[in-house]
């Protein structure tokens, strides 16, 4: 972990990663290997340009740090490619189908007639049929999309920041069909999901992309609803730790919030104050991005018990006086987020 | 942002959405013009610590194009006052 991007710049601007489409962008990769779709010339002129476009928007509005607006991820419903992306290439998972009333997974239980029933239960989630791994004839290709991005931003002079979903938050939606995995305890499958994000991240980081963004560790919720799971939730700890593990040239983003700000909320009661010192003191990376201004910024006292905690280490490598960016190793810097918003991812 | 630094230094703040605009349902102006709001407070606050201010090219006057431009008697009627 390092400060690369945002080194000397007092308050770094930037989105959390996707941005709506164009209206004229309407191809999808649907599971498709990049590879393959880059050979269609309508996919890979639209898939261009669109990135592009996202680039101009970000730089044109001002930000420091922009993004590739999560534009290889489908146009689907309420978001679902966030983590299907990985879902449909990864070995191990096939047959996505409707879930079943036998499903051990609490989020999908929500009461018929409610738009969390009618997202979740339409999403559709594969199989777990055999060991989760990365699959190098459909890889998930963050550095190649990483790299069309960057190259329309070179000229805009902004760093690319890639975001993609946390390995861990994706166990909890699958059943397990297959004695690799225990139908009940999550941590195997999530131990292996790690290890095949974490190919995909240092293939990214060695690409020369400097901001990665690891989004919804699923620490903040285990810490908040089930603080009685302490050696789970230090299992989680371990594996995030893992799943970014080796990117020690690259500005480690963690980006968390509670699901659908300004849409039908997953949580009435969530605060972070269980998980502050997990995220603080306990994760590698160097940046936290926390949702604030949906709950009203009631949260930002939380911080103040952390202040004297923060190393105090060099504070004058910026140019910019009098108080110029200080940085520190495996601390945190933390997210006051001025805008709601209006969509999850 | 000012509430944030009560509680967090400005050299350990960055400035951000609380969470991605998606795909499906939101509209690409108001995402635009939510994110030039980041952009132009920041440099608000910039200005209140004494420090530069960053461009904004949305915000630039000079390249500002939605408007009659008086300023261009060549092209266009003359304004009327």
């Amino acid at each position: 972990m390092a400060f690369t991007a945002t080194r000397d710049l007092m308050l770094p601007a930037t989105v959390t990663g996707s941005w709506p489409r164009p209206r004229w962008y309407n191809q999808n990769l649907w599971g498709r290997p990049l590879d393959t779709a880059m050979m269609d010339p309508w996919f890979r002129e639209q898939f261009t340009d669109a990135h592009a476009v996202v680039v101009s928007d970000q730089a044109r509005a001002g930000l420091d740090i922009v993004t590739t607006g999560d534009y290889h991820l489908d146009e689907d419903v309420a978001g679902r490619s966030w983590h299907h992306y990985p879902l449909q290439r990864w070995k191990g998972l096939e047959h996505e189908e409707l879930q079943t009333a036998r499903t051990r997974s609490p989020l999908l239980s929500y009461p018929i007639g409610t738009m969390l029933d009618s997202i979740y239960k339409t999403w559709r989630w594969p199989r777990v049929v055999g060991k989760v791994a990365h699959d190098p004839k459909n890889p998930l290709e963050y550095a190649k999309i990483w790299r069309i991005t960057q190259q329309a931003a070179a000229a805009a002079g902004r760093p690319v920041k890639f975001g993609t979903c946390s390995a861990q938050v994706l166990a909890f939606f699958l059943d397990s069909h297959t004695p690799e995995y225990s139908l009940d305890d999550k941590q195997q499958l999530i131990w292996d999901m790690a290890g095949a994000m974490n190919l995909e991240l240092r293939q990214l980081a060695a690409s020369g992309c400097q901001v990665i963004q690891v989004e919804e560790p699923t620490l903040h919720f285990m810490a908040r609803y089930s603080p009685e799971k302490r050696e789970f939730i230090d299992f989680l700890v371990d594996a995030f730790n893992r799943e970014i593990e080796g990117l020690d040239n690259v500005e480690v983003w963690i980006h968390t919030c509670w699901g659908n700000p300004n849409m039908q909320k997953v949580f009435s009661d969530e605060s972070y104050a269980n998980s502050m010192a997990i995220y603080l003191e306990r994760l590698k990376g160097d940046v936290w991005t926390i949702e604030a201004t949906e709950n009203h910024l009631k949260e930002l006292p939380l911080f103040d018990a952390f202040k004297n905690s923060l190393p105090q280490e060099d504070r004058r490598r910026c140019h910019q006086p009098p108080d110029p960016p200080g940085r520190f190793p495996r601390g945190h810097r933390r997210t006051g987020a001025p805008l709601p918003q209006a969509h999850p991812r | 942002m000012r509430r944030c630094l009560k509680h967090i230094p400005a050299d350990k703040l960055i400035l951000s959405t609380d969470c991605g605009f998606g795909r499906q349902g939101f509209n690409r102006h108001l995402a635009f013009y939510k994110t030039a709001g980041i952009a132009m407070a920041r440099n608000l606050i910039l200005k209140e610590l004494g420090l530069p201010e960053r461009y904004v090219p949305v915000a630039d006057p000079r390249l500002a194009w939605d408007q009659l431009p008086d300023d261009e008697p060549h092209t266009h009627l003359p304004p009327l006052r």
